[in-house]
């Protein structure tokens, strides 16, 4: 199976040591991803792929970089 | 439950009974339709014609967590149409223990008075101790003379001086009068009125209980379990409160930089609800972190600064805040902004359309982008309502219109929030369309799963979101508990249910909402108010946002049909 490198950015309060490079088998969903992570999609975290928003569909490609953003409905 | 109308010019008053088929009408769907009823949609909005309402939410005084918000509603004079603003703290509750879902001014004067609002009915006393005083001076002065035990909603030197910023304030659990009804200048209203202070004094008043215990307590054990199990309500903002969406709105280009001119801003980190919270915790004294604006709330968004000795600055420093007062000043040092709100709060203005008016004169070059000690001079001079000091408290669309500068973040007149609306389109949607002008609350869509920098999807995202927010707003839920509860409306409709003792349902609920909606967009109509209104400013249709690289893309007959699609 292929591999391949991502890298997270987690603003997660206290879990933050989510962020770091991953060696990750290719394809994977970034669904599946958010799962491994232990994280629930669209309720722990708004996930940011580069510069936008994902959907739950979107398959990782090497070198994508995955934010963990705060889902709030805030301000 | 009673409706209380009180005449500013007469000193008089009279007790209306609520028929049980309207208990629903609480908060924001009382305060639009009296509005939209009886005050004439061309009034002037500082002159006779015009009312000043208050209403409870429908479920303000249960104790429901979160639940305590009461609305304000009157012809807006920043915006010149509706205008509805609600918050949080303690005086909807003792208004609630007097048995009023609302109280509704009338007429005007030319001098200030205390309204005290008490068991056996209203007595109209001179105001004239508290005139000129910060906020802070004239709290203590309400309690000297009517005791702690009451509440009030009183306005500072801003409204005195109607100036269009202006707003109203009331006590937070712990006194402190910092909770703010600050859009649209309803501070201004109250100041042509001659209502310096509303004193709600609920001794000897029976206290309120769910007329149905059991179903009540049933529903309100379900609804406890989803603030608690949700993170956002249950973890992060109990935490970090709402300034968690600095790093969030700035990874987005969503985060108002300097005038709006980008969204992502270098000094960030610094204002970030993590630094917030680091040097909260670190100073510790009068401090805290997580902090409740209004008794039993489970999300204890607020905080309470203090300086490097432990003792308080102000409550709260949100998200809007940093927002405006940081960011989109070039401001990246935390106390800076903190001096600011602080400053906001003791003279009473709207922290957003004040960071917004001072965008503006910093585009201008009164000052520059990131002086401090020059704004702080600006608002120091709008306490004391020198020239330029009334400039600035007039908003930021007047201060683009004295200054000629084009580049003015507003729409319907009041300046937007934080958030840039072309990375986050679905409030550039909001902002467009609703009646109340540029606001968040007014339709949230940042937590949504949707790309926001996409046009698809963002116009049914921010429809289904304002009637999200009309349904909280009249029932005196803080929006933020939306995220908990995720459309579950028949739990709401239980509650309800549970606490006025007739029976409501989740369409009627939603219903409701809708019309409320409805009714807000014919006043503005009716006031005059055009599709040329329902567009974001120019420079922001026309310009990139640098830093999420996209422009508002919305197309224009989408936000002209906008209200046509919406059904009750």
């Amino acid at each position: 199976m292929k591999q391949m490198t991502v890298k997270v950015t987690s603003h997660l309060f206290e879990q933050t040591d989510l962020s770091g490079e991953y060696e990750l088998p290719s394809p994977l969903g970034i669904d599946e991803f958010i799962d491994r992570l232990g994280l629930r999609w669209d309720v722990d975290v708004l996930v940011v792929v580069n510069d936008s928003i994902v959907k739950k569909t979107y398959v990782l490609q090497p070198g994508d970089h995955v934010y963990l953003l705060t889902p709030l409905t805030g301000g | 439950m009673q409706i209380l109308r009180i005449n500013m010019a007469s000193l008089t008053y009279a007790y209306e009974t609520v028929p049980d088929a309207e208990l629903l009408l609480g908060g924001r769907a009382f305060t639009s339709k009296i509005v939209a009823e009886e005050v004439p949609p061309t009034a002037h909005p500082l002159g006779p014609n015009n009312k000043l309402v208050l209403s409870n939410g429908v479920l303000t005084g249960s104790l429901a967590s979160s639940a305590e918000r009461s609305s304000m509603g009157a012809k807006s004079p920043l915006t010149g149409g509706i205008k509805e603003s609600n918050a949080g703290g303690t005086a909807g509750l003792h208004m609630g223990r007097l048995g009023l879902r609302a109280v509704i001014f009338e007429g005007i004067r030319d001098d200030f008075q205390i309204v005290h609002i008490h068991k056996d009915g209203v007595r109209f006393e001179a105001a004239d101790e508290l005139l000129g005083e910060p906020i802070s001076v004239a709290k203590e002065k309400l309690f000297e003379t009517y005791g702690d035990q009451v509440s009030f909603y009183v306005i500072g030197t801003a409204g005195e001086m109607k100036m269009l910023s202006a707003a109203i304030a009331n006590l937070d659990k712990d006194k402190s009068p910092t909770r703010f009804y600050g859009r649209g200048g309803l501070g201004a209203v109250a100041g042509s009125k001659g209502i310096k202070a509303v004193v709600f004094d609920d001794r000897g008043a029976a206290r309120h209980k769910p007329k149905d215990r059991d179903r009540f307590r049933a529903a309100l054990k379900t609804y406890s379990t989803w603030l608690r199990e949700t993170p956002g309500t249950g973890k992060t903002m109990p935490e970090l409160g709402t300034a968690a969406m600095v790093k969030t709105t700035n990874k987005l280009g969503a985060l108002p930089t300097r005038n709006f001119s980008t969204g992502s801003f270098e000094g960030h980190e610094s204002i970030s609800g993590e630094v917030l919270r680091e040097t909260i915790l670190e100073r510790g004294g009068e401090g805290n972190p997580t902090h409740a604006c209004m008794p039993g709330c489970m999300i204890r968004c607020s905080n309470i600064y203090a300086d490097r000795d432990g003792k308080k600055i102000t409550s709260p420093i949100e998200y809007e805040n940093i927002g405006l007062l940081g960011s989109n000043l070039g401001i990246a040092d935390l106390d800076q902004v903190v001096e600011l709100n602080r400053l906001c709060n003791e003279y009473g203005v709207d922290t957003i359309e004040t960071g917004a008016a001072i965008g503006v004169a910093m585009e201008a070059g009164v000052l520059s982008f990131g002086d401090f000690e020059g704004a702080k001079e600006l608002l120091e001079g709008l306490g004391q309502g020198t020239p330029l000091g009334r400039i600035i408290g007039s908003g930021a669309v007047n201060v683009g219109k004295i200054y000629g500068v084009r580049k003015v973040p507003a729409v319907k007149g009041q300046a937007m929030s934080a958030y840039d609306p072309r990375a986050i389109k679905g409030l550039g949607v909001t902002f467009s369309t609703s009646p109340q002008g540029a606001d968040h609350t007014a339709g949230q869509t940042i937590r949504v799963q949707i790309d926001h920098h996409q046009a698809d999807g963002q116009v049914e995202t921010s429809r289904q979101a304002q009637i999200t927010n009309a349904v909280f707003d009249m029932l005196g839920i803080c929006y933020f508990g939306a995220q908990a509860v995720q459309g579950r409306y028949d739990l709401l409709a239980d509650l309800v249910s549970g606490y006025v003792g007739v029976e409501f349902t989740a369409d009627d609920i939603v219903k409701l909402a809708k019309q409320t909606l409805l009714t807000e967009v014919d006043f503005n109509r009716r006031a005059g108010f055009t599709k040329a209104d329902d567009r974001l400013p120019e420079h922001i249709l026309m310009e990139e946002n640098p830093a999420s690289k996209t422009k508002f893309d919305i197309p224009e007959e989408e936000l002209d049909s906008f209200w046509d699609e919406l059904v009750v």
